[in-house]
């Protein structure tokens, strides 16, 4: 499954479901931080933590598409097989 | 312009079919008070909304909502899946099954069609987000309803979180009309349209 992520080994490459777990939890905050910050631009403290969420969701997509596939169409990284088509479908229930 | 990130806003992971209890879901979908309608009339209402806060949260939530349409189309989806034709005919989902076997289509729990006379987009900003506060109260009642009907916890848990979220946006627009009230004459919000009247707001 790992294709071709520089620094890691295989076993430091989290478990997908755990991966998944973390973007639903961090994208979440996320979202509702934006909610937030849409009525309240001006608040330092919660752009702070938008900021501090922002990265680590990047990280964590960064992760999960090199190695389990692409969240974004834009994020294709397989060069033998557009595998933004493979399933699963989000609609699916794998994770 | 919208980009698709491949997953769920929040897990749906069902695993028992219920037919019946899909036909009542699918009000969330398109039904008056559902995900679809609650997007659509966001992201129509968000072009006459001249403050720049409003605007966004009016892209923000217009955007989330579609994203809790795709939840509540995956729990039908799964609640729908590998249904034998005794079992639809059996738990009442074989209407709906005549015009769209189990595919997805947009329509209250009684069989209305989606409508857009739901989507309510009047282009006085003040109108629109008391529209859309009452909008996320009347989802955050479908969705009680449907959780004292509900007793499958896979079922009931997504559905709780979007419960949720309705109790949110409900504040956070809240917070979008009192922005636009700050906007505007304190002794007289009504004395004009920001959004139409020229030359009015305290900020031009």
């Amino acid at each position: 499954m790992n294709q071709g992520n520089g620094n890691l080994t295989r076993q430091q490459i989290p478990d997908r479901c755990d991966l998944m777990k973390s973007i639903y939890e961090i994208g979440f905050s996320l979202d509702d931080m934006i909610l937030y910050l849409d009525t309240h631009p001006k608040d330092r403290e919660a752009l702070d933590y938008y900021h501090k969420l922002h990265k680590q969701y990047h990280e964590l997509v960064r992760l999960y598409s090199r190695n389990y596939g692409p969240l974004f169409a834009k994020d294709v990284h397989n060069e033998n097989y557009f595998s933004w088509v493979n399933r699963p479908m989000p609609w699916e229930g794998d994770v | 312009m919208w980009q698709y990130e491949k997953r769920l806003q929040y897990p749906v992971n069902i695993t028992r079919c219920d037919p019946d209890m899909a036909r009542l879901i699918i009000s969330q979908f398109g039904g008056p008070d559902g995900e679809l309608s609650a997007s659509m009339r966001y992201l129509s209402q968000r072009y006459a909304m001249p403050y720049k806060e409003v605007a966004g949260l009016l892209t923000d939530i217009g955007t989330e909502e579609l994203g809790h349409m795709e939840m509540i189309c995956s729990i039908i989806y799964q609640l729908t899946k590998d249904l034998s034709p005794e079992e639809i005919k059996k738990s009442g989902f074989d209407a709906y099954y005549i015009d769209h076997t189990t595919g997805l289509w947009p329509q209250a729990a009684g069989g209305i069609p989606n409508n857009a006379c739901e989507y309510q987009s009047k282009g006085d900003p003040i109108t629109d987000l008391f529209e859309d506060m009452a909008a996320e109260q009347k989802a955050r009642s479908t969705y009680e309803n449907l959780l004292r009907l509900v007793k499958d916890q896979e079922v009931a848990d997504p559905l709780r979180f979007l419960r949720e979220r309705e109790i949110i946006h409900f504040q956070r627009f809240g917070e979008g009309l009192r922005i636009v009230q700050d906007n505007l004459n304190s002794k007289n919000f009504y004395a004009f349209n920001p959004a139409f009247d020229k030359n009015c707001s305290k900020k031009d």
